[in-house]
């Protein structure tokens, strides 16, 4: 039993030192005291406002704080969000401690909660005469006869103020219950995620110091929900809405966990993997002396933006190497690239080719993009994880267009889901043999029946000999 | 996450956990009542920090006995606050922590609690309260989040010092770039322990995914479609076969191992190298000042670890890259980091005890470093107190000091501490010769590490009537080992003006201020040396004539050393004045004597007994 106690209590002391050079305690003490500055004014105002006119000389000085502080995080952070929760004020994740009492901060909640509001973002910084205004409407009784905090958000726009988010009441968010709200839908939880992603891109881009932890939660949610989802799922594009690089980077995390999942990484180190996926192109986020970085040197930029996060992290060292790697071949002069930049590597090429791009479609079908990989695999790509991936897509990869010897359209929507079924996917149909569209939610299992004629290209494909479908007319699907 | 427990599937997450802490029972453990089995109140209280006392609360036996686990959980958190992580009050805490936790899970089952900001409660009964911000294991949870804690019956030992290690970090006030505790708790992929944490906050009426307002607020290329490029798609021009091919599980294993611990340094090293390459690279706005921050971590990181091939490839990386004029200052700089004396001693304490010879890769190392090497090795010698890293040191100092032969002398006469001795075998190691001629300057009152280093030269070299009279004045050293070492020489040279000497150094401490074996020594060298003198000395010292009869007569030492030299002498009258002693004395020195009259007759055969 001494054993077991020494052996603990040494990796107890592995893990503080280990997160102790993973701390950057400068910038967490900064955070905390700035928040609880801000906070704390924030109250003093609204409280004065309530015995005195806002045009009194004693507002002067907190005004000039205020908005002096707000500059400092904004500066450091981005946006900077302020919320009050239940007996709780948080400023960007950090809970602030009020020196002060309690009261205070059920003052603060009270002022916010009594316009409908929970939290306030500031986007930009403020001027001094934008926060007294902001004082002014906050110290104003709500509308009886219309919601309040849409009626105070449309009057801080009238004043300019464009940039201030108002958020409604806020509680905190339990375990059990994103059990509940994941059990609904993988494709809420991705919209979410690219909330997520995109303020940190945001931030990132206006170099601000990366935090990786809203996007760790949110990668940690998207592991256990993707246990319960095919691949299909996780090879959807679930909402062509979003811009191509938020689609994209979705896209790349999902099957980079994909992949990695069945490569037998733990969801420990998915965890990492996905964070990395989610960073690989914040270099196309960047500018350089005021212009976007060239697609070229997208990796390195993003490599410069990601190193501002201070202290030493296994995830980071990973994850810094897989968005400089992530388009080194697998043979190179330069050294075999990261696990993590060989996974990155597949799956963004593989969703380079495939995507739908806005009024151009997708390069090439699913089926020719792997084929062309395979072409490569052991110089381009790692040829364990190229398997992997293959193993997972199947033949016809969800997206795949077939036509089917019965005469039916049929769009493939589900990966291999055996080694006798590789070839064989789910599909969906699109047409039925008469050219007619299908009935909504109809599907055909090619593994129980009809099989596939040929496969539907975007594009012309030159065929080179192999046993695959041979060329087809250019067709743009009409999905 | 999915599901309460956070550890899905077992397969995915989690560790080996060992067996259930309720079913292993621990060595120490609480005094139990014997007829409720709770443990009994203790008789002293637990102190804090600060001498202030926190007591186990709790009305029922359940709840005390629960109250008493909760303590030693928090005092262990804390215990890192306080003390080294090596420290053995952190292992007595650990061990009250398992003790108490076991004799819970064992009697009672699984530990479900409700966690407040200043309590926790156990059902409905409070069996823990602290309102210190500071200690109050409560406040620390509820503060991160944590709403209810369930330590499961089949909770075993790895899993609650995993769950303390979080909760440790915590308390030091650590708070992380990459993690916080709760995504530390999702990693850790507890069986045993359910946490039900909050895990930030939503918005009451659940429209918060308001994209539009979002994107009107949230300016980037993220959610800005008016900023219309794309990647451009990879040029693959040939097609290749598509099938299903199984994936040797070795070959995945292959990749899992890159995830590892062990693969960190090699992707530490990577990553630099990365980062100084695009930094050298005139075309990258990327500047060394920019890339500082990374390079210090992963040498810091490297340096920690020992690992000298890795530093090494990055010093020569650094060194052989060639960037902006405005950078090579800082290029210099970050080199010197590399090899500073605050480096160099990091690594060369790394360096495994027990080696016979240096790492080629230290002295590649070393042989990179600028400036001036030797001054930094000696300052690192100066300072270090480890035998193996001294050891390392030195023969280093021979690699690279061979030049440097009458600097490393002149140091030998101007330092203090073990630093000289050191040195001096460097010179040995270089030139013996040269080695020998300083030893024979080193004064008598030297540092005993230089003493030695020079009696180990002296021994190692010719014998003079110079070096004769170097060990004389050896043989009054106020360290026995470098009288002993002197005499042996001197005594296997049968210097026979040493007897002299040997006997006004007995007759100085005739009653005390030399130890027994001394005096032994001391005596055998007389019978070695000078045999037929000897017994006569020791003769005069058992039975003292004339004058000096009252002045020796009561000097134990020089009765002692007679009796121990007399046992070496085949005489009939050496067995005769043993007797006398004998029977003149009592205690350790008659039996003492008799010990030498018994090997005196061995000598003779049994005869001779006066």
């Amino acid at each position: 039993m001494a054993d077991d106690i020494d052996r603990a209590q040494q990796q107890l002391a592995q893990d503080i030192a280990d997160a102790t050079s993973g701390e950057d305690k400068q910038l967490s003490l900064k955070v905390r005291e700035l928040g609880e500055q801000l906070a704390r004014l924030l109250s003093g105002l609204l409280r004065m406002a309530r015995m005195h006119a806002l045009t009194n000389a004693a507002f002067d000085a907190p005004v000039s704080q205020f908005r002096g502080i707000l500059r400092e995080l904004w500066e450091m952070l981005g946006t900077v969000n302020l919320v009050c929760v239940e007996d709780q004020v948080y400023v960007n994740d950090v809970r602030i401690r009020f020196e002060m009492s309690a009261e205070h901060v059920e003052s603060l909640a009270d002022d916010l909660a009594r316009h409908g509001v929970g939290g306030i973002s500031f986007n930009q910084v403020l001027e001094e005469v934008d926060v007294r205004k902001l004082v002014e409407l906050f110290h104003e009784l709500p509308p009886e006869d219309a919601p309040p905090r849409p009626t105070l958000q449309k009057k801080l726009a009238e004043a300019g103020m464009v940039s201030m988010e108002l958020h409604g009441l806020f509680r905190f968010k339990v375990q059990d219950e994103v059990a509940r709200s994941l059990d609904r839908d993988y494709a809420l939880l991705y919209t979410m995620a690219v909330a997520v992603v995109g303020e940190a891109f945001t931030n990132i881009s206006a170099d601000r110091l990366p935090n990786p932890i809203p996007v760790r939660r949110m990668i940690n949610e998207l592991i256990d929900a993707a246990k319960l989802c095919s691949t299909a799922d996780l090879a959807t594009d679930h909402d062509r809405t979003f811009t191509p690089l938020a689609r994209h980077t979705m896209m790349v995390v999902d099957l980079s966990l994909l992949l990695g999942k069945a490569a037998g990484l733990s969801d420990e180190v998915l965890a990492d993997l996905g964070i990395a996926a989610a960073f690989h192109d914040v270099g196309s986020a960047m500018t350089d002396g005021g212009y976007p970085v060239p697609y070229e040197r997208h990796a390195t930029a993003g490599l410069r933006a990601l190193m501002r996060q201070r202290g030493f992290h296994q995830a980071k060292t990973r994850r810094l190497l897989a968005v400089a790697e992530h388009h080194n071949p697998f043979e190179s002069e330069r050294g075999r690239p990261s696990l993590f930049a060989r996974i990155i590597h597949i799956v963004d090429d593989y969703d380079l080719m495939t995507r739908n791009r806005p009024n151009e479609g997708p390069v090439m079908a699913p089926t020719d993009a792997l084929a062309r990989m395979i072409k490569v695999s052991g110089t381009v790509y790692d040829p364990v994880l190229l398997q992997v991936f293959v193993n997972q897509m199947g033949m016809f990869p969800p997206g795949s267009l077939l036509a089917l010897a019965s005469g039916r359209t049929v769009v493939s929507v589900s990966g291999a889901r055996s080694p006798e079924t590789f070839a064989k996917p789910l599909c969906h149909v699109l047409r039925r043999e008469d050219g007619t569209p299908a009935r909504k939610g109809t599907y055909v299992d090619l593994a129980e029946e009809d099989r596939i004629f040929k496969l539907l290209r975007p594009r012309p494909e030159r065929a080179t000999g192999i046993d695959n479908p041979k060329t087809a007319t250019s067709w743009m699907p009409d999905r | 996450m999915t599901d309460e427990n956070k550890g899905t599937t077992p397969e995915t997450r989690g560790r080996d956990s060992g067996p259930p802490l309720a079913d292993d029972a621990p060595a120490s453990l609480a005094n139990v009542n014997a007829e409720t089995g709770a443990p009994v109140t203790k008789e002293e209280p637990v102190f804090t920090e600060d001498g202030e006392v926190e007591e186990a609360v709790g009305n029922t036996e359940v709840g005390k006995c629960c109250s008493e686990a909760l303590v030693a959980l928090g005092r262990a958190a804390r215990s890192f606050l306080l003390y080294e992580a090596d420290n053995k009050a952190i292992t007595k805490f650990l061990e009250d922590l398992r003790a108490k936790i076991h004799m819970y899970l064992s009697r009672y089952g699984d530990m479900v609690l409700t966690v407040r900001p200043w309590e926790m409660a156990l059902g409905r009964e409070v069996v823990y309260v602290n309102r210190d911000r500071e200690r109050s294991l409560a406040f620390r949870l509820f503060r991160d989040g944590v709403r209810k804690v369930t330590l499961g019956k089949s909770m075993a030992w790895e899993e609650l010092s995993k769950f303390l290690g979080i909760i440790s970090i915590r308390y030091k006030g650590i708070r992380q770039q990459e993690d916080d505790v709760v995504t530390l708790l999702w990693k850790a992929g507890f069986k045993n322990i359910t946490i039900v944490a909050v895990e930030g906050f939503i918005p009451e009426d659940e429209d918060y995914i308001d994209q539009q307002d979002r994107g009107m607020l949230v300016r980037g290329i993220f959610h800005d479609g008016s900023r219309a490029f794309d990647q451009p798609a990879p040029e693959l021009a040939e097609r290749g076969p598509l099938s299903h091919v199984a994936v040797d599980p070795a070959r995945l294993s292959e990749l899992t191992a890159e995830t590892t611990n062990l693969a960190l340094p090699n992707q530490a090293v990577s990553l630099l190298r990365e980062v100084l390459q695009t930094a050298s690279d005139p075309a990258e706005p990327l500047t060394l000042e920019e890339a500082r921050t990374t390079i210090d971590e992963i040498r810091d990181f490297l340096l920690s670890e020992g690992l000298l091939t890795h530093l090494l490839s990055v010093l020569k990386l650094l060194k052989e890259l060639h960037f902006r004029t405005e950078d090579e200052e800082l290029q210099e700089t970050l080199i010197g980091a590399f090899s500073d004396a605050k480096a160099l001693s990091r690594i060369i304490r790394s360096v495994p005890p027990g080696l016979r010879e240096l790492p080629t890769d230290l002295i590649d190392l070393v042989s990179a470093i600028p400036g001036d090497r030797v001054q930094l090795l000696i300052d690192i010698l100066g300072q270090e107190r480890s035998r193996h890293a001294r050891w390392a040191v030195r023969s280093l100092l021979a690699h690279f000091a061979a030049d440097s032969l009458d600097y490393l002398v002149e140091l030998v006469g101007l330092l203090d501490g073990p630093a000289p001795g050191d040195l001096l075998l460097v010179v040995a190691d270089l030139n013996m010769a040269k080695a020998f001629e300083v030893a024979m300057t080193i004064d008598v009152d030297a540092e005993h590490e230089l003493l030695s280093t020079a009696m180990g030269i002296i021994e190692r070299n010719a014998y003079s009537r110079e070096v004769a009279l170097k060990l004389s004045q050896f043989l009054e050293s106020q360290h026995a080992d470098i009288r002993s070492r002197s005499l042996k020489v001197l005594v296997s040279k049968r210097e026979r003006w040493v007897f002299m000497a040997i006997i006004q150094r007995l007759e100085r401490h005739h009653t005390s201020g030399i130890e027994p074996h001394e005096i032994e020594e001391l005596a055998t060298a007389m019978v070695q040396i000078w045999q037929t003198r000897a017994l006569d000395q020791f003769q005069r010292w058992i039975k003292p004539k004339g004058l000096f009869r009252r002045v020796i007569q009561g000097q134990v030492n020089l009765k002692w050393a007679a009796v121990h030299g007399l046992a070496m002498i085949p005489d009939k009258s050496a067995a005769k004045y043993i007797q006398m002693v004998i029977k003149d004395s009592s205690g350790q020195l008659a039996s003492y004597a008799e010990e030498c009259l018994t090997r005196q007759r061995s000598l003779t055969g049994g005869a001779g007994n006066g």
